[in-house]
């Protein structure tokens, strides 16, 4: 796969849909649907919601495609999956059926089967970020993917982990300056 | 606003790390929407926080979704209620930038200008918003932002004459109060050119009210009013 032709392409496609051309929003939603639906899937862990929140990201591409800046470097998936990601959280919260995972469930290390990789850049990146978690205390870094992947507030967390709301914060903080230390090297 | 105040860089790239996370509960994480609606730098540290965590997804697996959702998207983006967006581009940086009080821009126009219709919006209108009463309601005025001129026609497509009054649009950013665009005409397009930096207005509703003929005499709507039309941020 060309990842470059991919970005551009993607990119296009974008700028196309900010100009109200809906057939280039089908092109996005066939370049993308796949990995963001994996991440609304994910997050929901239920098919009908995930569906329901998909479709609110695609018309939320459709009237937000103008504030998608290329220039500013970063990548077109990378603005599509926060975006679903962000949806999908806002979902959980509020159908207050989340948080029913354990953190110690979450907190274990991923699968370490890689996944079939999408690209060879995201695969750096994703072994560099999964290096720099695994400078962290094991916890925190629990805490950072339960965040991330289950929408654990810093009320949630602490509540979760038996802490002070105020602990759980100098945690987490402490943690997010370590990570972007540790990438930035 | 109050709660925007001035934050260190490093307090600034802590809360736009805490932001992309999702860790922050809502008060806060409207707080900083609506810091990255007003402050650039700000919004670019939460992309590269974005960016940087994002490398997590790949540990997600891609599942295709079923193919009756891309068949209930494109059915909604049909829907009547659509067309109310309006589509902005980055040629718009009129309609971005800061808004000061919005209370101090009832000097938002240098020039309105009247003129008999039907009045076809010169150029090509890169903006367009339908105002109606209800969302499935019959269109009341259609606005067009027109780039080269830099003005906002409104125009209307059916709505009665009230006999000795005006109609008057406003900018209703999310949160805001309105900010009045311009006294229009109910028998005529009428083209507004906001002079008022309107950056960082974000999103927002466009509303047209019945006014005191010549507009509201107090900077705010005081009438009923007729139409609206979702403004959708960039």
């Amino acid at each position: 796969m060309d990842v470059t032709a991919d970005r551009q392409r993607l990119t296009e496609a974008l700028r196309q849909v900010a100009a109200g051309d809906k057939a280039a929003l089908q092109r996005v939603y066939d370049q993308t649907s796949a990995k963001l639906f994996g991440i609304c899937l994910r997050i929901l862990a239920d098919r009908s919601e995930a569906e329901d929140v998909l479709q609110d990201v695609y018309l939320t591409i459709w009237r937000r495609a103008g504030s998608f800046d290329p220039e500013r470097g970063v990548s077109p998936i990378t603005w599509l999956a926060a975006l679903a990601r962000n949806r999908a959280i806002d979902r959980l919260r509020a159908s207050k059926g989340h948080l029913n995972r354990s953190l110690d469930m979450i907190a274990e290390a991923p699968d370490p089967t890689p996944l079939a990789s999408e690209t060879i850049e995201r695969d750096q990146a994703h072994h560099q970020l999964t290096t720099c978690l695994g400078e962290l205390e094991p916890e925190h870094a629990g805490y950072i993917r339960a965040a991330f992947f289950d929408g654990y507030t810093y009320a949630s967390l602490a509540e979760a982990a038996g802490a002070p709301l105020g602990t759980m914060k100098s945690w987490v903080r402490r943690a997010l300056m370590r990570l972007r230390t540790c990438l930035e090297r | 606003m109050s709660d925007l105040g001035r934050l260190s860089d490093e307090d600034a790239d802590m809360l736009a790390a805490e932001y992309a996370l999702g860790v922050l509960d809502n008060h806060a994480k409207l707080s900083a929407e609506r810091r990255i609606s007003m402050d650039p730098t700000f919004a670019r540290a939460v992309e590269a926080w974005q960016d940087r965590l994002s490398a997590l997804t790949a540990e997600i697996a891609a599942e295709a979704p079923a193919s009756h959702v891309w068949a209930g998207v494109a059915r909604r983006l049909e829907a009547p209620g659509n067309v109310v967006e309006l589509r902005l581009r980055r040629s718009l940086m009129v309609w971005r930038g800061a808004t000061a009080a919005a209370g101090s821009i009832a000097a938002a126009l240098a020039l309105v200008v009247a003129w008999p219709r039907p009045a076809p919006p010169a150029a090509s209108p890169v903006l367009t918003a339908r105002l109606a009463a209800t969302a499935k309601g019959p269109t009341v005025f259609v606005a067009f932002y027109d780039p080269g001129r830099k003005a906002i026609v409104l125009t209307p497509a059916s709505v009665n004459a009230a006999e000795g009054r005006s109609p008057e649009l406003w900018l209703i950013p999310s949160g805001g109060k309105p900010i009045p665009l311009g006294v229009a005409a109910f028998e005529s397009s009428v083209q507004m050119i906001p002079t008022a930096s309107m950056i960082g207005v974000g999103a927002g509703t466009l509303a047209v009210s019945v006014e005191p003929k010549g507009g509201s005499p107090t900077g705010q709507p005081t009438g009923p009013v007729i139409a609206t039309g979702q403004l959708t941020n960039l």
